[in-house]
C-alpha cells in the first residue's frame, strides 16, 4: 500500500512538471526527430552532387589522349601521303578529275583538273618514269634573267635564258593530292601544299603561284579551300608572302589546329649557272586543318 | 496540455514509454526516431556505389579502346616506313607485322589495294581512290581475296587464322568490339603488279582486340 502511494505520488509529481513545462520538453523532443531526417537529406544532396562532379569528370576521360593519338594519325598520314609523291608516275594521274558533286567544289576552281590541256590529261603522254617531284623540281628550277634576283614562280613552266618550257609540275602536284588527300577531304578536313625558300629574303618566303596560259594573274593553288584556292576573295588575298599554312593559322585564317608536313627539296642546275646559284634548297610543305 | 494520472498510467501501460515519449504524438522512442532518416541516408550510399563502379566501368572501357588505338598506330608505323609497297617488300613487313600484334595482344589485318590507271585501256577507268558500297564487298578494307585486279585487295597480312578460313572471306566489324580502321595512301606498282613505275594505293591497317 505504501509503495503504490510511492508509486502514484511520483507519477503525479511527473505530470506537475509536465504540466508546468511542457511546450519546452515536447518542441526539443519533436526538434531532435526533425534534425535526423534534415542530416539525411543533406548527406543524400551531398551525395548527389558528387556523383555528378564524377559523371562530368569521366565523360572528359580520356579526351586529351584521344586527340593526341588523332594527331599522330594524321601526321603519320600526311608523311605517307608525302612520301608516296618520291614514287607516283606522272602517266597514272591522267585520270584524276574534278569531282561533278558538292564535297570538293574547290577543284573546280581554274583551271578544272579534267582540262584536256590543262588539267590532268596533259600526262597521259608522259610515257617512262617521271614522277610528280620530279616535274615539281623542274617547274622550280627558273633562271631569272636577272641573276640577283633569284624570281622563282611555280607557273607549270620552266624559264631559262632561252625561253619558256612547259614543265606543270603545279598541275602534276595538284593532281596528285587530289587523290592522295581525298579520303581527309571527305572526312573534314582541307589541305594546302606549298613551296617555301629558307635561305631568300625574307627567310622562308613561299615561292609565288605564277599565271600560265589561259590561268588568269594567279594561276591555281594547291589546295582544297575554295576561299584559299580564289585569289580576288578575302582570304585569297592574304595568303602571300608568309604562305597559306602560315596564315591558316592566324585568327583570319580561322584554325588554330593546322599540322604540317615538310620534306627538303633540293635543286641542282648543273655546274655553270651564270651568276646564280646552281643549288637551291626549298622545303614542300603541306597542312592539313579540321574544317567540317 | 494537461494529462490525468490515469491517462498516464494508460499510455504507460501501452507502450511502456519512459519520460521523454510521453504524451508526444508521432513519437516512436531514440531509434525509432532516427528510423525515417536511415532512408536517405542509404539511398545515398546505394547511389554513391553504383556511380563509382559506372564511372570505373567507363574508364576501362575507354583504356581499352585507346590502347587498341595506340597498337593500330604503332603496326601502321611499321608497314608505313617506306612509301610504297611492292610484293617482295610485303613479304618481310608481314613477318613483322604479325610479330607487333602479337606483342600488343591485338590481331591484326592489313591490306593493299591498287588504284591503277592503264593507258592501253583508257576507257576502263582506274587512277582515282573509290570507296566501296558495303562492307563485305571485293572492294571492301575487310575483303582478303587477294587479286590483281583494281580496286580489290592485292596482299594482306593477319594473325587471326580464322580470318583465312571465313567464307566469304570477309572481317564482319559489327562482331568486333573496338575496332580501329587506320587508311594510308602508298604507292604500289601500276599498272601491273609486276610494273617498274608506281601509282595509287591505299593500305588499310585494322586491328581489334583479341
Amino acid at each position: 500500500m505504501a509503495l503504490i502511494e510511492k508509486k502514484s505520488a511520483r507519477v503525479k509529481a511527473r505530470v506537475r512538471t509536465m504540466n508546468r513545462t511542457p511546450n519546452r520538453t515536447l518542441s526539443r523532443e519533436r526538434s531532435r526527430a526533425q534534425a535526423a531526417i534534415f542530416d539525411g537529406i543533406t548527406f543524400l544532396l551531398m551525395v548527389g552532387f558528387s556523383c555528378a562532379l564524377v559523371y562530368s569528370v569521366v565523360t572528359n576521360y580520356g579526351e586529351s589522349m584521344d586527340n593526341a593519338l588523332n594527331s599522330f594519325y594524321e601526321l603519320n598520314y600526311l608523311q605517307s601521303a608525302v612520301k608516296s609523291l618520291y614514287y607516283m608516275n606522272l602517266q597514272q594521274l591522267s585520270n584524276v578529275a574534278s569531282d561533278e558533286d558538292s564535297l570538293a567544289p574547290a577543284y573546280t576552281v581554274d583551271p578544272p583538273l579534267n582540262d584536256a590541256t590543262l588539267g590532268c590529261e596533259q600526262f597521259r603522254s608522259h610515257t617512262g618514269s617521271v614522277t610528280v617531284l620530279d616535274l615539281l623540281k623542274k617547274d622550280l628550277s627558273d633562271i631569272p634573267d636577272d641573276p640577283s634576283s633569284e624570281e622563282v614562280v611555280l607557273d607549270d613552266l620552266f624559264s631559262g635564258r632561252t625561253g619558256e618550257v612547259k614543265a606543270p609540275g603545279r598541275q602534276a602536284l595538284r593532281c596528285a593530292l587530289k587523290e592522295l588527300m581525298k579520303p581527309l577531304v571527305l572526312a573534314g578536313y582541307d589541305y594546302y601544299a606549298e613551296v617555301v625558300c629558307p635561305r631568300c629574303n625574307p627567310s622562308y618566303k613561299a615561292i609565288p603561284f605564277g599565271g600560265a596560259d589561259g590561268m588568269g594573274g594567279g594561276g591555281a593553288r594547291v589546295t582544297s579551300n575554295e576561299a584559299l584556292a580564289n585569289f580576288d576573295s578575302e582570304k585569297g588575298k592574304s595568303v602571300d608572302p608568309d604562305g597559306g599554312c602560315a596564315f591558316v593559322q592566324t585568327p583570319d585564317g580561322g584554325s588554330y589546329r593546322a599540322l604540317s608536313m615538310s620534306v627538303p627539296l633540293r635543286i641542282s642546275l648543273g655546274t655553270s649557272c651564270e651568276g646564280v646559284s646552281c643549288q637551291r634548297d626549298y622545303i614542300l610543305r603541306v597542312c592539313i586543318w579540321q574544317t567540317r | 496540455m494537461e494529462i490525468t494520472p490515469k491517462q498516464l498510467k494508460q499510455m504507460k501501460g501501452k507502450t511502456g514509454l519512459t519520460r521523454i515519449g510521453l504524451g508526444v504524438r508521432g513519437f516512436v522512442g531514440p531509434l525509432g526516431d532516427d528510423f525515417p532518416s536511415i532512408f536517405p541516408i542509404v539511398a545515398g550510399v546505394l547511389l554513391f556505389i553504383s556511380t563509382i563502379s559506372f564511372a570505373g566501368g567507363l574508364a576501362a572501357d575507354k583504356n581499352s579502346y585507346l590502347e587498341v588505338r595506340k597498337a593500330a598506330l604503332s603496326l601502321s608505323y611499321i608497314v608505313t616506313e617506306k612509301g610504297f609497297v611492292t610484293a617482295e617488300t610485303w613479304v618481310s613487313k608481314k613477318a613483322a607485322l604479325e610479330k607487333a600484334a602479337q606483342a600488343n595482344n591485338v590481331f591484326v589485318l592489313a591490306t593493299v589495294k591498287r588504284f591503277c590507271f592503264d593507258p592501253d585501256f583508257p576507257r576502263a577507268g582506274g587512277g582515282e581512290i573509290v570507296f566501296p558500297e558495303t562492307q563485305d564487298s571485293p572492294e571492301s578494307p575487310y575483303y582478303i581475296e587477294t587479286s590483281s585486279e583494281p580496286k580489290r585487295t592485292w596482299l594482306y597480312a593477319t594473325n587471326n587464322d580464322a580470318l583465312l578460313s571465313a567464307n566469304p572471306p570477309v572481317l564482319i566489324s559489327t562482331t568486333k568490339r573496338n575496332l580501329v580502321m587506320l587508311n594510308y595512301p602508298v604507292a604500289v606498282p601500276c599498272p601491273n603488279a609486276d610494273s617498274p613505275t608506281f601509282g595509287l594505293g591505299m593500305l588499310n591497317v585494322i586491328v581489334w582486340r583479341r
